[in-house]
């Protein structure tokens, strides 16, 4: 029970290390050089708490107020999920990839309420062309996860790391890490997947958030991005598995080599638009998804 | 539209947090500085933001004449507090808009990041914030007719409370959607200046537009009274760095629009160099390139036989081309891209997604933004 | 767990999610909001899946959250979408038929309560480590495999039928609800909602496809 207390800190420390490697890609490819980056995230929180928290007309108050929390909460819920090391993690759940699939589903929904309270039109269009690639990608991650399920021929994802211990998931399946990292991406809305924020519409859904709504809406995301990532560390980059090092330690730089490529790719590469990750998340990802299911079904059975 | 009264923050470490951080600035484009606002991207201590209420300065740049003071009002409003304006102008300027009454006056682009660093310092540090302009309160008020206090009669339609209900119309697909009648801009963003859309849309789906030009081509060229200083405008080699500067200006534009702010912070780097390179145009083009983003946008807003991707490659090409003429090289520069009928914009638009929508109008030349000769724009200065 | 093992936190823990399904099953009718009816539905089975979970149900209670998530969030996007009076700024019923409603819901709940009260249930406890997500997925894929087969084409073509029947292509080109006229507001009189207009013939024009056989 006392375990539930790492939750906490993880959440912050994932937040924070996620905006780290987001402003330090962005600098570098200013070219601005990395000096005293890492309390950049802290400044920039400083000043979110300093300016006023706005309100629209007739807002949905509690849902405004709900949604960064439901975001933080799915974070913490799916941090609480990998396994950090051997035999210890914070929630062992039966049927782990189950409950990842639900704690998808629930973040795109708390993203459409971020956008549909607020009562003004950029954060509902946001929200909407947000949750049409939501649902797409909803589908292509439970077929990315499933193959993950096959070779540990558990839900567990205790399992699914112990299977690991012979052979990577990324070297067995290795359409399965990309998928993913696209799905974590447009879930969490983070750049260059952008669709419930973007330049083009005056910042998406926290258009109309000021102060310290939106700096619980940006944090929220960003805790939500780690623990993304500590799951793909878990599910394809062999979690706590790692000569030398500790557990937890080898869970903490697969899933910060993660971050720092989702970070490096938000920065230089383009987003596709929503009508085109919804188009090509159905003719492109979802057959490469199947053929990644069909092909960890053949090895399972090898 | 206020929740909480703004109050000054107790802890003295949050206040030097804040103040050390990068400088949220809104910039309201007006007539006659062109996107001269763009180069502000290149400063690692300001942020140019997308929305009003993520900023803590709003930056006005030009002359806001009539509609767009009015505009700027409504914006300079919408700013949370604590808050504060700048102006760019050219002293001696008569027509003061009533959002800019009490800022502070800038003459020179150089000298803006320093100037938007001191205001925000100031205001953290809990300098006075800028009073509203209008009056806050709903335009109609909320009162209840209703059972439960709703404001219309029968189930659709009619103004409940002053705001119109949307009815459906026909949509691509045969299906009935509501439309929605907005306006875009004139600050939105990205826009030329004065630029506004009427657009009606359904979902996000526009399905008629017409586009308008506040101050129309009478708001005259980009001023800059540092390219002046760079060189005559009559000779080759100081034309051919504004037009570059011109063009960059606008790559920083999309790139921004885009999502890509780093690469909008090294086009905004180069186009500010007065030494820039053909080089350092060319090495910009290609990490645009590599980030597939004149790919994305490839058959976005065909205007012309040309969609905004392809502007964007254009506008990169004839950046590198430009700086090559103006270091002495022969060169040639690809042709400008001609100006574009209203009406063909508007309807280039109709089919758009708003997203789409906005990179259509960002991108396409603006006439305000043609090149003029120097002694031309000082004699039109106001 | 038979009732006597279950710890104190679980009864709790029951009571808990049971009332608070039941209350915001209550507040779907009486809000004002069709995205607010569609999440306050959500919080509704999400509190059916708490206490599953606390049933044992470790597969079943999550697999209950994820679909319910999904069809809820679907729900309210077509609710903005379609609906032509968001959030009550003129004034709407929130319900259908209720005198057929309340009888059909007072005869299900004096069924329930018949059935709790006077039915046997089974009293076998599970064993306890028994892997229940591995005994599920034997019978769903093993024993009961064709029936979900089937049932997965079935609604497979459920789906592509209805895509079919909607679609405004008809057989010979030209708009498929031609002539059609939704009822009018109240039976008998000339009030057609939407604002439609009854034309004395053809329809809205072009929308056609392409001629010929689809």
């Amino acid at each position: 029970m006392t375990r539930v207390l790492a939750v906490g800190p993880l959440v912050v420390a994932g937040a924070y290390a996620a905006a780290v490697a987001r402003l330090a890609a962005a600098s570098a490819a200013a070219g601005h050089g990395l000096r005293g980056l890492a309390a950049e995230p802290l400044r920039r929180a400083a000043l979110a708490l300093v300016q006023q928290r706005l309100a629209t007309e007739r807002p949905d108050a509690a849902s405004r107020a709900l949604a960064p929390a439901v975001v933080a909460a799915l974070a913490a819920v799916g941090l609480a999920l990998v396994p950090l090391s051997r035999g210890w993690v914070v929630v062992d759940a039966g049927a782990g990839i189950v409950v990842w699939g639900s704690l998808e589903a629930l973040a795109i929904a708390a993203v459409y309420l971020h956008g549909w309270s607020a009562n003004s039109l950029q954060p509902l269009v946001a929200a909407y062309r947000f949750t049409a690639a939501g649902l797409t990608l909803l589908l292509l991650s439970m077929f990315v996860l499933i193959g993950v399920a096959l070779p540990a021929q558990s839900l567990r994802l205790a399992d699914v790391v112990d299977a690991q211990a012979g052979l990577w998931n990324v070297l067995r399946q290795p359409l399965g890490l990309p998928l993913f990292l696209v799905v974590a991406l447009g879930i969490t809305s983070w750049p260059p997947l952008d669709l419930a924020g973007g330049a083009d519409l005056a910042g998406g859904t926290a258009a109309e958030a000021s102060g310290p709504g939106r700096l619980a809406w940006t944090a929220a995301r960003a805790a939500l991005l780690a623990a993304f990532a500590a799951m793909g560390a878990a599910a394809f980059l062999g979690g706590w598995h790692g000569p030398w090092l500790p557990g937890p330690a080898w869970m903490a730089v697969k899933t910060a080599a993660l971050l720092a490529v989702l970070a490096a790719a938000g920065v230089r590469l383009a987003g596709l638009r929503a009508e085109a990750l919804v188009a090509r998340g159905w003719t492109v990802l979802l057959p490469l998804a199947f053929a990644d299911l069909a092909m960890a079904g053949l090895v399972a059975q090898l | 539209m206020a929740v909480s009264r703004p109050r000054p923050a107790r802890l003295a470490l949050v206040r030097r947090l804040a103040a050390a951080a990068p400088v949220p600035v809104f910039v309201a484009r007006g007539l006659g500085a062109g996107r001269a606002d763009a180069e502000l991207a290149a400063d690692r201590r300001l942020h140019l933001v997308g929305s009003p209420r993520q900023a803590t300065v709003l930056l006005a740049t030009g002359r806001f004449p009539g509609r767009l003071g009015d505009a700027l009002a409504r914006v300079h409003d919408q700013l949370p507090h604590p808050r504060t304006a700048l102006w760019w102008r050219r002293p001696g300027w008569a027509e003061v808009p009533p959002a800019l009454a009490g800022a502070a006056a800038v003459a020179e682009l150089a000298a803006l990041p320093a100037a938007l660093v001191a205001a925000h310092r100031a205001l953290v540090a809990g300098g006075p914030s800028a009073p509203d302009v209008g009056p806050d309160q709903p335009p109609q008020p909320f009162e209840g007719r209703g059972d439960h206090g709703q404001g219309g009669e029968g189930m659709m339609g009619g103004v409940p409370w002053g705001r119109p209900m949307a009815m459906p119309g026909e949509d691509r697909d045969g299906l009935a959607l509501d439309e929605l009648s907005l306006d875009l801009g004139p600050f939105q963003p990205g826009f030329p200046p004065g630029l506004v859309a009427h657009l009606r849309l359904q979902g996000e789906v526009v399905v008629e537009a017409g586009v308008e030009r506040a101050g129309g081509v009478d708001g005259g060229p980009a001023v800059d009274p540092v390219t002046e200083r760079l060189g005559e405008p009559g000779s080759p080699g100081g034309r051919a760095r504004a037009e570059a500067r011109a063009e960059l200006r606008r790559v920083a534009d999309l790139c921004r629009l885009g999502g890509l702010g780093p690469l909008a912070a090294r086009a905004a780097a180069v186009a500010a160099d007065p030494g820039a390179r053909a080089v350092d145009a060319a090495r910009l083009a290609a990490a645009v390139r590599r980030s597939r983003l004149p790919a994305r946008w490839a058959g976005v807003g065909r205007v012309g036989g040309i969609g905004a991707g392809d502007r964007l490659a254009l506008a990169l090409a004839r950046a590198e081309g430009a700086l090559a003429r103006a270091d002495g090289g022969a060169g040639t520069l690809p042709p400008a891209p001609a100006t574009v009928d209203p009406d063909e914009l508007a309807g280039a638009l109709a089919g758009l997604d708003w997203g789409d929508a906005v990179v259509t109008l960002a991108s396409v030349p603006d006439p305000s933004e043609a090149p003029r000769p120097a002694a031309a724009a000082a004699s039109r200065a106001p | 767990m038979t009732p006597d093992q279950a710890p104190a936190w679980a009864d709790v823990g029951f009571w808990v999610f049971a009332l608070a399904a039941v209350a915001t099953g209550y507040r779907v009718f009486r809000t004002d909001s069709m995205v607010r009816s569609a999440f306050l539905l959500l919080a509704s089975f999400l509190n059916v899946g708490a206490v599953v979970l606390l049933l044992g149900g470790r597969y079943l209670g999550v697999a209950l959250v994820f679909m319910m998530t999904v069809e809820m969030t679907v729900m309210a996007i077509f609710m903005v979408a379609f609906m032509m009076n968001p959030a009550g700024l003129n004034p709407m019923s929130m319900v259908h038929q209720p005198r057929l409603a309340v009888v059909a819901g007072a005869g299900a709940f004096g069924g329930g309560v018949l059935l709790a009260l006077l039915g046997e249930f089974p009293d076998r406890p599970r064993r306890a480590g028994a892997d229940v997500i591995a005994a599920l997925g034997s019978q769903l894929l093993g024993r009961s495999m064709l029936v979900f087969e089937t049932v997965g084409v079935t609604l497979l073509a459920a789906m592509v039928g209805a895509v079919a029947l909607s679609s405004r292509r008809s057989r010979f080109g030209g708009p498929a609800d031609e002539g059609s006229l939704p009822p009018p507001l109240e039976p008998g009189g000339d009030r057609y909602p939407a604002g439609v207009v009854p034309e004395p013939a053809g329809g809205h024009g072009g929308h056609g496809g392409h001629g010929g056989h689809q």
